[in-house]
């Protein structure tokens, strides 16, 4: 009855939100993407975790959890540094791997070293529950993974707002599975929506773009269709189908309107074009002088690569 | 008292005072009153009583004419109770045996033989809060003939034996207009000049006059209940006429055909509301299973959700039955409708609680429609066709003894909607909400004692919609732009009741069925559930002795259900929603639950004393647990309009399959279980009224609950997710006065205060249930006005639902979006709802049909009731979310 009630709220909640910002459109902070160059990483791998922040002013402060708690408690780690050591301890035994410690660093870009292996990944997912602390969250055990929280807490300049965003490294435990890379694009060009000759290379001599307002552009990016990998899927309790990665590009914008907030690719279901193509809109309400566009791929898997443009916005000509 | 008080309290009191006034007026044409009335129905005012009666001479004049008489006299009573003067009333007539009816004849004598009785009466003071007044009231005397003309049921009533051979040279039928019904026993009067003949109509409303001589007739037919008939027919020398008439009913307001049987009452509180009585109430649409939801104990559920939560209880703990056959579902899509129309339903019965053991499976309370029992008279139908669907109805009676009923209905949502949305949207419709249900009804009682039923009923919702980029609409996980949800059950239920005479009864039921969700959600949720369910009933009863009735029964229901799932946890009541991150699948087939259960009951009346003890056992399938739930239930009448009622019983219910899912939820999972107590009185001032105050407790133990703890499940440490180590207890009072209809008002006025607290697991601090609402009050009421025109009025207020308030968010990188984080769980409430709601219908009557055209209006001030709270995309803002805005829906309908 809850999933037939709540499928149906689902559907009923559709196109009824009322007119707050939009969620592309960028005024101050933001976290708009949390990155590992290596998405799944096997034993005594580096995974180099970066962001994408929209102040460059912000302080950072990362870190790493394999026992967080669930969304609604912000994915809060459930043990400090010697807990989880001691849990470790109880589980493996003593030395069965060095834990590092659960604060990563304060850098725009930290790294984390693996070393803990798959079969005492394997064990560690058997035993570990008989540890917990009483309320703690189940350790996210999947079929070829053990998964780690990577959080970043960024703090303004100024101290006045602070956002907290999450990602998963996948520790790989089974060793045939096919790794997950991050999809790749190069650039985003620029071209007006209404030039016939499709034209999308708005670029002058001196390197910038002369973007004005009132106008209405065409963004367009260049993903390739085989970014998007095939993998086994596997859901808990379900046999593991082959499938391949759902592209979405997450478009950004500081000053006017971006039409859709995520164009997607999904092989025999949605175009490449449908991906690769978006509208921009400018007013004559919005801001002229220098803005920022930025363009966020993901593959449903944990890879995530970004864009960033840098464009000057003019008065009407 | 402030304006807006005192218009409150206007509101509130109108249709009482209406009522009273309806009803403390007295008939203008009625049979002989021996009391005074009075119109006045102001609190503190005590009308005159009769103390001393005076008969009135019958006049020799009328006596040998054949005349009789109902004169009314107008009295003027002193502060004493003395007749001070008195006079005739225009309102007085007499009658010619035979039929004519006019004025009194002052040569007849009645108006001098009243005035001569008239001051002979006397009378106790009028008293207004104690001070007696002088009033002026009417009396009236009713002169009737010592020899009275039978009102036969026979074919005719001669004016005078005929010489010869009599011919019937005039025949005729009288029918209702408007229904056709055949109208018998019904007078027929034939006159002309000084002449005049009477026949009376047989069961066929048929009416026989014999060797009238050619003339051009008068034909009178004055009936109580409905308007006058005066018409002629000509009649030549050897011709035979036949004519039908057509009787227009003073009032079509369905309130007056229908009158709530007087079963004898069990239960501590049993509402039962006739269909017909209900369909009109406003911001119901016509839909008599909405109306539900404005009865003491019942919760408004959510917007748009139709669930019933009833004292404190889930939407899964209340049992819904059709013909107690349980069904899965008893709404539409939205709550909008039910499954069910008004026209195949002939009552209604809901139990808040400490229902009887022939009910069980459920700790909150019991929904049950009773299909409409046909009647092998005549052939009729109807169709009500509204902005959202149109439904169509046909009885048919097959010889006397059996008659067959066909029904249907669908939406035409989608079709608007389809309409409306432009081509390029990025949002479509393959199939837009859309709904549609059947019923078939089969009656067949060849001989009073057997009575057999055969039902089909069938219900279908869907919803099919296509995003052009669902990662654009809905976001990143949404790898497929198709969300698909239907639901459908249909319903095979055949009955055998036995009566063979009075002292014994036996109902045998059983039902087979189908239930099927379908559900698909961006290519990540799916749900596809397909149970079998299959149910039988046998209730005997015996009466032992005029004091001891018993009743012997089983219940059997089970349900073998095949499904495939997809979809995250989503956790039981107090629980935040589900981690959308974090999809499970799980399939699974012959899945069995439900359970058989047999019961017994005794019904014991000593005096005014009623205990009605029974026992009820389950074996559940699910869990395989067994549990004996002993109820009773007492009454006692104080005296003709006050009873003091009580009652105490056991419940338990298993914990659904989702529940016991090993994936899902805990197998290890056992049966709930809850003791029901309520006491109550019921103060019935006259049969139309009743005032009813019920205070009530519920205690729920081996509550299902949501688990963080870990177990070992054949040797494997698992997540228990669910554990029965919940608790809960609901407690408050109910509050119900009714006014059932006089000529023109039916209304009630409906209360609960209530307080619904669950405990977590582990946790001794109550929390509230997630539907908890301490105010709950709705005012209901329709009046007739003149022409067939009636309004009627709901006005509704709750107080707001609570919530588990979002503190702040997290980007999630691997959703692309802000994820919640929550503060307590129900911690804090919603402004409160409140909401009027109009219903004026309009009535044509024609000879053969009838055709009515209806505007509701919802929400008729426009008021946004909070449903809820959103948030922009990361909970740094929020804003309300509003209910149904105002809405006007026009709709017609038709019988015949």
């Amino acid at each position: 009855m809850r999933m037939v009630l709540l499928s149906f709220f689902l559907i009923a909640s559709l196109g009824c939100s009322p007119e707050f910002a939009r969620y592309n459109v960028v005024t101050d902070l933001r976290i708009l993407a949390l990155s590992a160059d290596k998405p799944d990483v096997f034993d005594g791998e580096t995974a180099v975790f970066s962001a994408l922040v929209t102040d460059d002013n912000a302080s950072y402060e990362w870190s790493w959890c394999p026992l967080p708690a669930g969304s609604a408690d912000a994915f809060e780690c459930q043990l400090n540094d010697a807990q989880l050591e001691a849990l470790l301890a109880g589980a493996l035994g003593p030395d069965a791997f060095d834990v590092p410690d659960l604060i990563l660093g304060t850098t725009p870009t930290v790294s984390f070293l693996n070393e803990m292996s798959p079969e005492v990944g394997r064990r560690l997912c058997d035993s570990l529950v008989q540890f917990l602390p009483e309320g703690a969250s189940v350790p996210q055990c999947l079929e070829d993974y053990f998964r780690y929280t990577i959080k970043l807490k960024v703090t303004s300049e100024d101290g006045s707002k602070t956002v907290v965003g999450v990602r998963w490294l996948n520790v790989i435990l089974n060793p045939d599975v096919v790794v997950n890379t991050n999809p790749e694009f190069t650039e985003v060009e620029i071209g007006l929506l209404n030039d016939a000759s499709q034209n999308t290379n708005l670029v002058l001599s001196d390197g910038t773009t002369p973007i004005v307002r009132p106008e209405s552009y065409r963004l367009v990016a260049n993903a390739e269709a085989n970014q998007s990998q095939e993998y086994f899927e596997t859901n808990r309790g379900a046999e593991p189908s082959a499938t391949s990665e759902d592209l979405v590009l997450s478009w950004f914008s500081e000053v006017g309107e971006i039409d859709r907030i995520r164009t997607s690719f999904l092989e025999g279901e949605r175009p490449l074009e449908q991906l690769n193509n978006n509208e921009w809109v400018l007013t004559e309400e919005d801001a002229t002088g220098s803005t920022r566009l930025w363009m966020v791929m993901r593959d449903e898997r944990g890879g995530t690569s970004w864009q960033m443009r840098t464009l000057m916005v003019g008065g009407a000509q | 008292m402030t304006g807006k008080a005192f218009c409150l309290l206007c509101l509130i009191l109108l249709p009482w005072t209406l009522a009273a006034q309806e009803q403390e007026t007295p008939p203008q044409d009625t049979s002989p009153s021996t009391a005074p009335t009075d119109s006045s129905p102001a609190t503190g005012f005590v009308p005159p009583k009769l103390i001393k009666d005076a008969e009135a001479a019958y006049p020799d004049a009328a006596l040998e004419s054949r005349v009789s008489a109902t004169v009314v006299v107008d009295l003027e009573l002193d502060e004493s109770g003395s007749v001070v003067s008195s006079s005739i009333s225009a309102k007085s007539k007499q009658r010619v045996e035979g039929g004519l009816i006019g004025p009194l004849d002052p040569a007849m004598g009645f108006e001098t033989s009243a005035i001569v009785a008239a001051a002979e009466l006397e009378f106790s003071p009028a008293m207004d809060n104690g001070v007696p007044l002088s009033v002026q009231i009417s009396y009236t005397f009713n002169f009737v003939l010592p020899e009275i003309v039978p009102q036969e049921t026979e074919r005719t009533t001669l004016p005078a034996a005929p010489a010869k051979e009599p011919v019937a040279n005039f025949k005729g039928v009288l029918k209702e207009r408007g229904t056709r019904k055949l109208l018998p026993g019904i007078l027929v009067t034939l006159y002309e000049g000084d002449e005049g003949f009477e026949a009376t109509t047989n069961e066929d409303g048929e009416f026989v006059f014999y060797d009238l001589e050619p003339n051009e007739w008068k034909i009178l037919v004055d009936s109580p209940g409905y308007r006058k008939l005066l018409t002629k027919e000509a009649l030549a020398k050897n011709e035979v006429v036949e004519a039908s008439y057509y009787l227009q009913r003073e009032s079509y307001n369905e309130y007056e055909v229908v009158i709530e049987g007087e079963r004898v009452e069990k239960e501590v509180n049993r509402r039962t509301l006739k269909a017909a009585d209900i369909v009109k109430v406003p911001g119901t649409l016509g839909d008599p299973v909405l109306v539900v939801e404005n009865l003491p104990g019942v919760a408004r559920p959510p917007s748009g959700t139709g669930a019933l939560i009833v004292r404190g209880s889930g939407p899964q703990d209340t049992g819904v039955f059709i013909n107690t056959i349980n069904v899965p579902l008893i709404y539409h899509f939205g709550g909008l409708k039910s499954v069910i129309p008004a026209t195949v339903i002939d009552d209604i019965e809901f139990y808040p609680g400490n229902y009887s053991v022939e009910y069980g499976r459920a700790t909150g309370g019991i929904f049950n429609a009773n299909l409409k029992k046909l009647e092998p008279d005549r052939i009729h139908g109807s169709f009500d066709i509204s902005l959202l669907d149109t439904a169509l109805y046909l009885e048919i009676p097959l010889g006397d003894t059996a008659s067959i009923a066909v029904a249907g209905r669908r939406s035409y949502i989608d079709f608007i909607l389809n309409a409306a949305i432009p081509d390029d949207a990025d949002l479509a419709f393959d199939t837009a909400p859309r709904y549609w249900d059947y019923q078939v009804l089969f009656n067949w009682r060849p001989k009073p004692a057997h009575d057999f039923r055969l039902s089909l009923l069938g219900s279908d919702d869907i919803l099919e919609i296509i995003l052009d980029d669902p990662a654009n609409d809905v976001g990143i996980g949404a790898s497929s732009g198709n969300i698909s949800f239907g639901t459908a059950f249909q319903r095979l239920i055949g009955e055998y009741n036995y009566v063979p005479n009075q002292k014994f009864n036996n109902k045998l039921r059983f039902s087979v069925g189908r239930d099927l969700i379908d559900a698909s959600v961006f290519g990540e949720g799916r749900l596809l559930i397909d149970s079998l369910a299959l149910q039988a009933r046998n209730t005997a009863q015996y009466r032992l002795s005029e004091n001891i009735r018993l009743a012997l029964g089983v219940d059997a229901l089970v349900g073998v259900t095949d499904g495939e799932v997809r979809f995250p946890r989503v956790p039981v009541e107090g629980g935040n929603g589900p981690e959308f991150t974090d999809f499970l699948f799980s399939e699974f087939e012959n899945s069995i639950s439900g359970s058989i259960a047999p019961f017994i009951e005794a019904e014991l009346n000593f005096g005014p004393a009623k205990l009605v003890p029974g026992l009820r056992a389950d074996y559940f399938l699910n869990t395989n647990q067994a549990s004996v739930d002993p109820r009773i239930v007492g009454r006692y009448s104080l005296n003709k309009a006050w009873t003091l009622k009580g009652g105490v019983g056991l419940v338990h219910q298993e914990p659904t399959p989702q529940e016991t899912d090993e994936v899902f939820g805990n197998p290890d999972l056992e049966i709930q279980r809850a003791i029901q107590y309520s006491l109550g009185t019921e103060w019935r001032p006259r049969d139309s009224s009743r005032i009813d105050g019920t205070v009530f407790y519920k205690d729920i133990d081996n509550l299902v609950a949501n688990s963080d703890a870990f177990v070992d499940r054949d040797g494997e440490v698992v997540p228990e997710v669910l554990n029965n180590e919940g608790r809960g207890r609901v407690f408050g009072f109910e509050f119900f006065a009714e006014q059932k209809l006089t000529k023109k008002f039916r209304g009630w006025i409906s209360y609960t205060l209530s307080r619904a607290e669950r405990f977590d697991p582990g946790s001794d601090v109550a929390r509230l249930f997630d539907f908890d609402q301490t105010h709950i009050f709705a005012l209901v009421g329709s009046y007739l006005l003149p022409n067939n025109w009636e309004f009627g009025v709901r006005w509704r207020f709750v107080t707001g639902g609570l919530i588990t308030p979002i503190v702040g968010g997290t980007f999630a990188d691997f959703e692309d979006e802000f994820l919640p984080v929550r503060g307590p769980v129900n911690s804090s409430r919603l402004g409160p709802f409140h909401q009027l709601d109009l219903r004026i219908d309009k009535t044509w009557i024609y000879d053969s049909w009838r055709l009515s055209a209806y505007l509701s209006v919802i929400n008729t001030y426009n008021r946004v009731n909070p449903e809820g709270l959103d948030y922009n995309f990361d909970f740094t803002e929020s804003s309300v979310t509003g209910g149904l805005p105002i809405l006007p829906i026009l709709g017609i309908k038709g019988d015949w």
